[in-house]
């Protein structure tokens, strides 16, 4: 009973407090705008806005710029600049060079898509004015849903009234109920955390953006180059070797209008190599610290395919880590995979197993057999 | 069996006493009370917190970001090698240097050398640091101001010319090895008429520049063969640790030395000195001299000579009946002998001249014809500078890397002299004293960014190359000549021209030279056998001995300053990795000391540690067994400004002790006046904390023996063997087997492999009172024990063992290991897993040979907490990290490390051989300590390879492991020392033992 008055009380003050604040807030802003509401920069970023997102619209049977230009990337490739990209274009030109862009553009694959666009001098300012504040402010975070989260809080909280009542209400008469819910609340509190802690610095399935469009589909998929042509370390050294806007060039210097990106995301590659930037690449496959794997090892003298780490790379537009890199997948894959070893006369040295295999003891070598699971082969 | 102790208080005290040294000192106590329950609590809350913080943190975003134009022969993750040359104006050495994506991180020796055949020193070895060195001069500054190159070579040229007829402008640098530099300054001579070079060495060696003068004509150094003398005499010269060119004498040294089942023979070497230096502590035969009595010494062996000789002697000198014996083996040896001095007075010299002209060694263990072209530096000629400069007649001193106001003779005297002179520049790499009484300092780049050439040995060249873009706003020496010479060429294009005319004498830019200098610079080395054909004249000693018998002999205390084989002449003083090299003798690291003999401490009364004031220098004493009794060695090349987090002077510099208005400076001088301060001084050392209790650990025998029975003085080996038993499941190694053995016989105690294994490795620099804590980090040691009795200094033996991780295949470190970090590989190996190490440190109880290091805390920067850091050192700082080995993983706070047999060397090779699809050959692994050792003492292989090194000496009769009679059945062997002494050292060797 206690309790409750108490949370009564608390709740008639905390009204009054909100009230005031209110009050206090809508009084402010009536001072500071005495300018009629729609005159303000708020009216004319709240109108572009909605023009972005189609809520406003000069011909409502075209479809809204963000439909094309979104402001989040998702799993799926988007061939079209996105909003942030069309930010720092649109904030160098003016009204004038905006509209011609918006309304006629003269290339090719934008004059077809922005077909009958006609939009006001006034929506284009105001759209500008959005985009350029936007620029300003960022995107702000993706929306992600935590379904595991909610789990985690809604047993949580059971188990929190589980308490409550098993202690202080006691409207529950079998306590039974109370064990139940905070055993299976425990436990459900157990397995995430052993599942969050194990996954704890993995990955799988990790694909962030890059900064240009690059896509291995287009180039391993669709044109059929060797992976070796640009990854040109992965025989020899420990890491595979990302490829500078140099070997990008060999073809590019030619091809400058992609299959599907149309020539933005190559002329990004060519405006870095023309000035001599570098391209800070987002790396997708990381191991830690304390571990040393090298690309020549599995590729050159173990003669893996790169598809067995890397996944069907040829079909993937945005690259997307396949495996989760953990210790038990190197083992687990060392136990099972053959070793070329009567084709390499570096393990003419074993002659025990030679002649096990000759007798037919053994029909086959593993990695695990010549000590590919000893800890100091990938920790020194 | 032989006792061995290690320290002056393990002797005196016996081995209860030492065991103290396990207890923790006061500090450790202190620390341990501050520790409460309630900081226990702190601790918890906070590794809670921090647990729950990264686990909530995102994984940071990693970029990847590729070279834009991709050089061919550039690599991720692949090493370059490029061949270079090591000089900071001591001795040179060919090496070569690992360069990763862009950044040096390991020297290695030039194994095309044919001086070297590979081997470095630990200055050599170290140097690296230097390079990363955030107190090196940044910017061209004019008094305090900074300006740019273009003004201050603008400024500097207009001075010059501008300079009355009269005055001189003279560069003052050390010897100059670089011919092409030598001609760009005949250059600059031709320019300016009043040029003038003054060559100022460090430690000088005028003395026997000037006795060649007298004996060949002209004033040489020559070069010494110490591989083809059979008995080799030394008064005072450690030539195995800083006397002339120790790295490329110890390798002639060791092969002098080698024994095999080919070669019975060893050359015997015996040692005059006053006090305990390395070569001494190598030598067959070892005499106990004051300093001021070793010219009497020689001339009394040169009148033995000449008797046993049948040629006229000279006036006696009252020590001919000491030297007979050891005339007599230099008579049997004849032209195969060598004597050798370290002396800096002529007189001396001219003695050690005729001594070895009577033995007929020019030309084969003394070569006149192939000088030696290092420490070209005349005391008169620097001397007359001094007074050319307080004369007025100076207008202008160039100061190239030499530091005067450290190193120069009287350097007060200078630092006066200098302020009057109308123009003064110091050109540097490193941060110098003499830069704050410089006008113009300009910062040059170090000898790893910079084009050059040596030639060290007369017809001995070899090449440096940068390996690195500057990091600074410097610019290599030779650039900087040219600039002021007003020449548009760069350093690079002069250096190549002038090998083009002078060295490889090819015609300009036809193919044959492009191939040749391509070959050149590819391999570092280049050789022509050219030499200069000297008459060695037959000198009249009467003078010379009328003015030895005259000297009055010295009745008192006496002072010696020595090179330290860390610092040496102090040039480089501010790298943490030479610092905190122990000592090879005295095992003491980051100060210098007196030492004096246990005989003069007990009259003294003075304790370890007690800091006494000699002739107005204080310095704490240590008692060092096998000192004359007399005789106070102190370490030249210290009280320089270490920077870092805490900059300190470290040391004292007690070159002042040694100015005495003499013309040429000598390294020992009477003590006027010591006085006892009352205050005691902790001195770090490594010495007493890995106390091996008196157990059979370094077998010796002597030659003699070993040519009776090869196992002499391993007998306990056989024993050993024959009880072969365990309850443990044995190995099995089908693929390889990896063994490393270390021939005691060729060790010499150098510790350049302490610090390659350090750099190859990323072992941490602890500091100072870590050290003291017993805390250092060093994965190889090199335990140095004294035999025979330390009252009689001149019985005294040494012996030295390197010792790092054993690989045992019984072994006692991964039977406790709770968590498994420690196990067996497949290939005998003793792994360690630093991630999976959760500290409980077992391990290193359990091990007997006491290798494995813990990190108490985070000295490298590895830990993202950074409250787990010590950093004594600056070696956490982002410029000093780029040193750091990429392939090692850098160890954090709490996890047990050791020596891991270089498993980033083996499992590169071997993947090599996988590449190619070939069998590993032996020799092709190369451990970081074995490629450095100058006297190839170590050897590496696989023992399931029948064929192998390693094989061979696993049947050699003088193998033993370490210990093995505790069955742990170790993969690292040695062989027993041979001494080349007739008589076994056995007799009265009991040490007093305190029951």
């Amino acid at each position: 009973m206690k309790i409750e008055s108490s949370l009564k009380l608390f709740n008639a003050r905390f009204s009054i407090v909100v009230l005031l604040l209110c009050l206090f807030s809508s009084h402010a802003y009536l001072q500071n705008h005495k300018v009629p509401y729609d005159q303000t920069i708020e009216y004319d970023l709240k109108i572009g806005e909605r023009l972005y997102y189609g809520l406003i619209s000069d011909n409502p049977e075209l479809p809204s710029c963000i439909s094309c230009h979104a402001k989040f990337t998702g799993d799926s490739i988007n061939w079209n600049p996105s909003a942030m990209e069309i930010v720092q274009v649109s904030d160098s030109l003016t009204v004038k060079q905006f509209k011609a862009v918006v309304n006629s553009p003269e290339d090719g694959f934008l004059a077809k898509v922005h077909k009958g666009y006609n939009l006001s001098d006034e929506h284009l300012t105001q759209l500008k004015l959005y985009l350029s504040n936007l620029g300003k402010e960022g995107v702000g975070e993706k929306s992600a849903t935590k379904p595991r989260l909610g789990l985690f809080l809604l047993w949580g909280f059971l188990m929190f009234l589980a308490l409550v009542d098993l202690l202080f209400t006691k409207k529950v008469r079998y306590k039974v109920i109370h064990l139940l819910v905070i055993i299976v609340g425990l436990s459900v509190h157990l397995k995430m955390a052993y599942e969050e802690s194990a996954d704890l610095g993995r990955s799988e399935g990790y694909m962030p953006d890059q900064p240009i469009k690059f896509s291995h589909q287009v180039h391993a998929g669709d044109n059929k180059i060797d992976c070796k042509y640009c990854h040109f370390n992965v025989e020899q050294g420990k890491s595979a070797g990302i490829p500078g806007p140099d070997l990008c060039m060999n073809c590019h210097m030619i091809v400058r209008e992609g299959s599907r990106s149309g020539k933005s995301e190559i002329a990004k590659l060519v405006k870095n190599f023309e000035e001599g930037k570098d391209i800070a690449w987002v790396r997708v496959h990381n191991l830690p610290d304390h571990v040393f794997f090298s690309h020549a090892q599995h590729v050159n003298a173990g003669q893996l395919d790169c598809a067995q780490c890397h996944g069907k790379v040829e079909e993937m537009h945005i690259l997307k880590q396949e495996n989760d890199l953990s210790m038990g997948w190197c083992l687990d894959c060392h136990k099972s995979t053959n070793v070329n070893f009567t084709g390499n006369s570096y393990y003419s040295i074993y002659e025990k197993y030679h002649s096990e295999l000759s007798m037919g003891v053994r029909d086959s070598i593993k990695a695990v057999d010549i000590g590919a699971n000893d800890c100091m082969k990938c920790h020194y | 069996m032989k006792k061995y102790w290690k320290s002056i208080e393990e002797y005196e005290t016996g081995i209860k006493q030492i065991n103290d040294a396990h207890i923790p000192d006061k500090i450790q106590a202190k620390e341990a009370l501050k520790a409460s329950r309630r900081d226990f609590l702190k601790y918890f809350g906070f590794s809670v917190a921090s647990a729950a913080v990264l686990a909530s943190c995102e994984r940071p975003v990693k970029k990847a970001i590729p070279l834009l134009i991709q050089p061919e022969e550039v690599r991720p993750g692949i090493a370059s090698y490029y061949a270079s040359t090591f000089y900071n104006g001591c001795e040179a050495v060919p090496i070569l240097v690992k360069v990763r994506d862009g950044r040096p991180i390991k020297i290695e020796g030039n194994d095309l050398s044919r001086l070297t055949k590979g081997g470095t020193s630990a200055q050599v070895q170290a140097s690296l640091l230097n390079l990363y060195d955030e107190s090196r001069p940044k910017e061209p500054v004019y008094q305090g101001q900074e300006l740019s190159w273009e003004q201050a070579n603008s400024d500097i040229i207009q001075k010059l010319s501008k300079l009355d007829d009269d005055k001189q402008i003279v560069f003052l640098t050390p010897t100059i090895v670089s011919p092409s530099f030598q001609s760009l300054l005949d250059n600059f001579k031709q320019k300016y008429p009043n040029f003038k070079q003054v060559t100022l060495d460090s430690y000088s060696y005028s003395g026997i520049r000037e006795a060649y003068g007298k004996v060949v004509g002209k004033s040489i150094i020559p070069f010494y063969r110490f591989d083809k003398a059979e008995v080799i005499v030394s008064f005072g010269a450690d030539f195995l640790g800083t006397w002339l060119m120790p790295t490329i004498f110890t390798h002639q040294y060791a092969k002098a030395r080698k024994i095999s089942n080919e070669t019975k023979k060893i050359a015997k070497h015996i040692h005059f000195e006053s006090y305990m230096s390395l070569t001494g502590s190598n030598a067959d035969e070892r005499y106990i001299i004051k300093p001021s009595e070793e010219a009497k010494y020689l001339l009394s062996l040169y009148n033995e000579l000449a008797q046993q000789f049948g040629h006229p002697i000279t006036v006696k000198s009252g020590f001919e009946s000491e030297l007979k014996t050891v005339a007599h083996n230099l008579v049997k040896a004849k032209n195969k002998a060598l004597v050798v001095s370290g002396s800096n007075n002529v007189d001396v010299q001219l003695v050690v001249a005729s001594i070895n002209q009577l033995l007929g060694a020019y030309g084969n263990t003394v070569m006149v014809d192939k000088e030696t072209l290092l420490y070209k530096g005349k005391d008169a000629l620097v001397h007359k500078f001094l007074d050319d400069c307080i004369e007025g007649k100076v207008g202008a001193v160039i100061s190239i890397e030499s530091n005067p106001a450290y190193h120069f003779p009287s350097s007060e005297k200078f630092i006066k002299a200098i302020n009057d002179v109308e123009l003064t520049v110091n050109v540097s790499s490193q941060k110098e004293e003499t830069s704050q009484f410089f006008q113009y300092v300009l910062p040059s780049s170090h000898f790893l960014e910079s084009w050059s050439d040596a030639e060290f040995i007369a017809g001995e060249y070899s090449l440096a190359q940068p390996v690195i873009r500057a990091i600074y706003n410097t610019r290599d020496k030779h650039q900087i000549v040219l600039d002021w010479l007003g020449e548009r060429s760069k350093s690079y294009d002069f250096i190549k021209s002038f090998w083009n005319k002078h060295i490889l004498n090819k015609t300009a830019e036809t193919n044959a030279f492009r191939s040749a200098w391509k070959q050149t610079l590819s391999d570092g080395v280049f050789h022509s056998d050219q030499s200069t054909k000297r008459k060695v004249s037959k000198l009249n000693l009467d003078e010379v001995s009328s003015r030895i018998v005259k000297q009055e002999p010295v009745d008192g205390l006496e002072v010696v300053a020595y090179q330290s084989i860390s610092v040496g002449d102090g040039k480089m003083c501010n790298n943490p990795w030479l610092q905190e090299l122990p000592d090879p003798v005295s095992r003491i690291c980051w100060d210098n000391y007196y030492a004096i003999s246990p005989s003069l401490a007990k009259e003294k009364k003075w304790k370890q540690g007690d800091i006494i004031n000699i002739d107005g220098i204080e310095l704490p004493v240590f008692i060092q067994p096998g000192n004359h009794h007399q005789v106070i060695s102190v370490a030249l090349g210290y009280g320089r400004m270490m920077d870092g987090p805490n900059p300190e002077i470290i040391g004292k510099n007690i070159q002042p002790l040694l100015e005495r208005d003499l013309v040429s400076i000598q390294y020992f001088t009477d003590v006027k006046e010591v006085k006892s301060v009352a205050a005691t001084y902790e001195l770090a050392t490594t010495q007493t904390h890995h106390s091996m209790e008196g157990r059979a650990l370094v077998r010796e025998t002597t030659l003699s023996e070993y040519l009776k029975n090869p196992a002499s003085g391993n007998e306990m080996h056989a024993e050993i063997e024959k009880l072969h038993t365990t309850l443990y499941k044995e190995h099995d190694y089908k693929g390889h087997h990896w063994a490393m053995f270390i021939d005691l016989n060729s060790c010499t105690g150098c510790n350049a492999c302490v610090v390659a294994c350090s750099v190859e490795n990323n072992v941490p620099v602890v500091g100072r009172d870590e050290v003291r804590r017993s805390h250092e980090m060093h994965w190889l040691r090199i335990d140095r024990y004294y035999t025979q009795l330390p009252d009689d200094p001149s019985s005294l033996r040494v012996v030295r063992q390197p010792v790092m991780c054993q690989h045992c295949d019984n072994a006692p470190c991964e039977n406790v290991c709770p968590v498994a970090a420690t196990n067996h590989s497949s290939e005998g190996i003793n792994q360690m897993a630093y991630n999976r190490c959760i500290g409980t440190r077992y391990c290193n109880n359990n091990c007997p040979y006491k290798v494995r290091r813990f990190n108490w805390y985070d000295y490298t920067g590895a830990d993202a907490i950074p409250f787990n850091r010590v950093d004594a050192t600056g070696m956490t700082s982002d410029l000093k990290r780029l040193v750091l080995n990429p392939d090692v993983t850098v160890r954090a706070k709490g996890v047990i490390e050791k020596c891991s047999f270089c498993i980033q060397r083996i499992q590169e090779k071997k993947l090599e051989a996988k590449k190619d699809g070939k069998p590993l050959v032996d020799g092709t692994i190369l451990t970081a300590c074995q490629q450095g050792c100058p006297a190839k003492a170590i050897t590496f292989g696989d023992m399931n390879d029948e064929n192998s090194e390693v094989s061979k000496m696993m049947k050699d009769p003088r193998r033993y492991h370490l210990l093995e009679e505790l069955h742990t059945l170790p993969s690292v062997g040695y062989l027993t020392k041979v001494r080349n002494t007739e008589q076994s050292n056995n007799k009265n060797t009991q040490h007093k033992t305190h029951s």
